[in-house]
């Protein structure tokens, strides 16, 4: 590769596809030299601004390999790119993978505190049940007549090896134990088992029993701290300007709803509220900065 | 002057010979070209208000997050055309500008009073991450001491920065190297 090579490439991308993407790791194509292929990564800037102190946070997002273009060599350099349409749709598809999997990463980080939410112990009620009986009897009856949405639950708790199956009764297993042991009362297990629940089987419980409520709670938070993640700071942010960031993310939201699950979350701890202003919890914030950083196909540079 | 005047007063910075007017680039919309675009229209031209909105939908920025398809220059100076900006953007034939050709390039915004827009690693993270690949759009807008000092508009950071020569050439020589230079007319006919 010369430096002629590389400003044609350089010259042609930001000509027809944009001044945000930039090519990378160069390869050549069989044995010919005459022969490039080259990946196209995207930087762009975000750009959060805390509410109170009105200070900027500048940074970059880089999304790596979005899309290849190659260079040949024959009387000039012929550059060939992908189409611009192409391109951007691949773009929003890398990032939509990104939030998806930044919303794994709330959950699993803030899990233990959603858990809490009076809604999780109404929606899972059969499980409360189960619980109950095992907490306070050590066992739970296997009974044929029970109804199929019971048994659906009887049957995840053992795939997760929660519970045992016996003839006439379901017991439990180690893990539900050591889970117990490490609980002071019966809210305090329950709480335990609803967090180990979002934790394993998030994607079971809201694909085959229904339990979606809890979507906008992760989005929320997903919203605000991935802001803060990419400002490498908590910043602070008033309620409507949190909305406004969340309608950037998101589609569009109620503001009643909205605000009422911004509330739900500063009872439950997830968020704080100080004066006018909201804040996220230091815990969560160092567990989802870190856990970012794991995504491979994506980097946030600070 | 007043406090009051101070606040209502559009943000002037006196750059040497060249008045640069700051656009204030919204944080959710940070599309670096048309900030420098709108900004030098500014500050060309003060009494023919262009939209923001307006120079984005020319270059088509506002729906991706893949930039500014310069190629869509063409539709913009159009635009302007038809709006009596007396302002013609262009990428030069010779599109790649050599870091030697730096001092010339300043010495050409002083001479004709216009900045010109370059594209260049993030300059003020260029210290601690030289190494890493951020391309955007300043707006070089004249020099201090001779050639040791270098201002730039930061349309991401809103505001004049500066920096030296040698930290200039280095992010420049590092990925940037894009300029987009302005023609400016004066009743149809080319001055600049």
């Amino acid at each position: 590769m010369n430096q002629d090579m590389l400003n044609q490439v350089s010259w042609q991308i930001r000509n027809d596809l944009g001044t945000n993407l930039y090519a990378d790791n160069f390869q050549k194509v069989g044995k010919s030299q005459a022969r490039y292929s080259f990946d196209l990564n995207l930087s762009f800037p975000v750009c959060h601004v805390d509410s109170i102190s009105k200070q900027r946070y500048v940074n970059y997002l880089v999304l790596k390999n979005v899309a290849m273009g190659n260079l040949e060599k024959k009387d000039n350099y012929a550059v060939n790119l992908p189409k611009f349409n192409e391109v951007n749709k691949k773009v929003k598809t890398h990032l939509s993978a990104l939030n998806e999997e930044s919303e794994k990463i709330i959950l699993a980080s803030s899990s233990n505190k959603i858990a809490k939410l009076s809604e999780v112990d109404h929606y899972l009620k059969p499980i409360s049940f189960i619980m109950g009986s095992m907490f306070t009897d050590d066992s739970f009856e296997n009974d044929e007549n029970i109804d199929p949405r019971m048994k659906k639950y009887l049957s995840l708790l053992s795939d997760l090896t929660l519970i045992e199956k016996s003839d006439d009764y379901y017991t439990p297993d180690k893990l539900l134990v050591s889970i117990m042991k490490k609980s002071d009362n019966l809210k305090e297990f329950k709480e335990n088992i609803y967090a180990y629940l979002l934790d394993n089987a998030y994607e079971t419980l809201r694909d085959v029993f229904n339990f979606t409520f809890i979507e906008p709670y992760i989005k929320l938070e997903n919203s605000y701290y991935s802001d803060s993640v990419e400002s490498n700071k908590l910043i602070r942010q008033t309620k409507q300007d949190m909305l406004k960031r969340f309608k950037i993310r998101y589609n569009s939201i109620r503001p009643y709803k909205f605000f009422t699950y911004l509330n739900d979350l500063v009872n439950i701890d997830c968020l704080h509220k100080s004066d006018s202003s909201y804040i996220g919890d230091d815990e969560i914030f160092e567990t989802v900065s870190d856990k970012r950083k794991l995504i491979k196909f994506a980097a946030v540079y600070g | 002057m007043t406090s009051l005047m101070k606040d209502i007063m559009p943000k002037i910075v006196d750059d040497f010979n060249i008045r640069v007017k700051l656009f204030n680039q919204n944080p959710d919309k940070l599309d670096c070209v048309p900030a420098c675009i709108k900004s030098v229209i500014d500050t060309a031209e003060p009494d023919n208000i262009i939209e923001i909105e307006s120079v984005c939908k020319m270059m088509q920025t506002s729906k991706n997050r893949l930039g500014t398809q310069l190629k869509n220059l063409k539709n913009l100076n159009r635009f302007l055309e038809k709006k009596s900006v007396h302002l013609k953007f262009y990428v030069p034939e010779k599109h790649e500008l050599s870091p030697l050709r730096i001092p010339a390039l300043v010495k050409e915004v002083k001479d004709t009073q216009l900045p010109v827009i370059c594209s260049v690693n993030s300059l003020a993270l260029a210290d601690k991450r030289c190494n890493i690949i951020n391309p955007h759009a300043i707006l070089l807008s004249g020099s201090q001491d001779g050639m040791h000092k270098i201002k730039y508009y930061d349309p991401l950071l809103e505001g004049v920065q500066e920096s030296t020569t040698p930290r200039f050439i280095k992010s420049w020589s590092d990925v940037g190297k894009g300029v987009i230079f302005v023609k400016k007319y004066l009743q149809d006919r080319l001055v600049v």
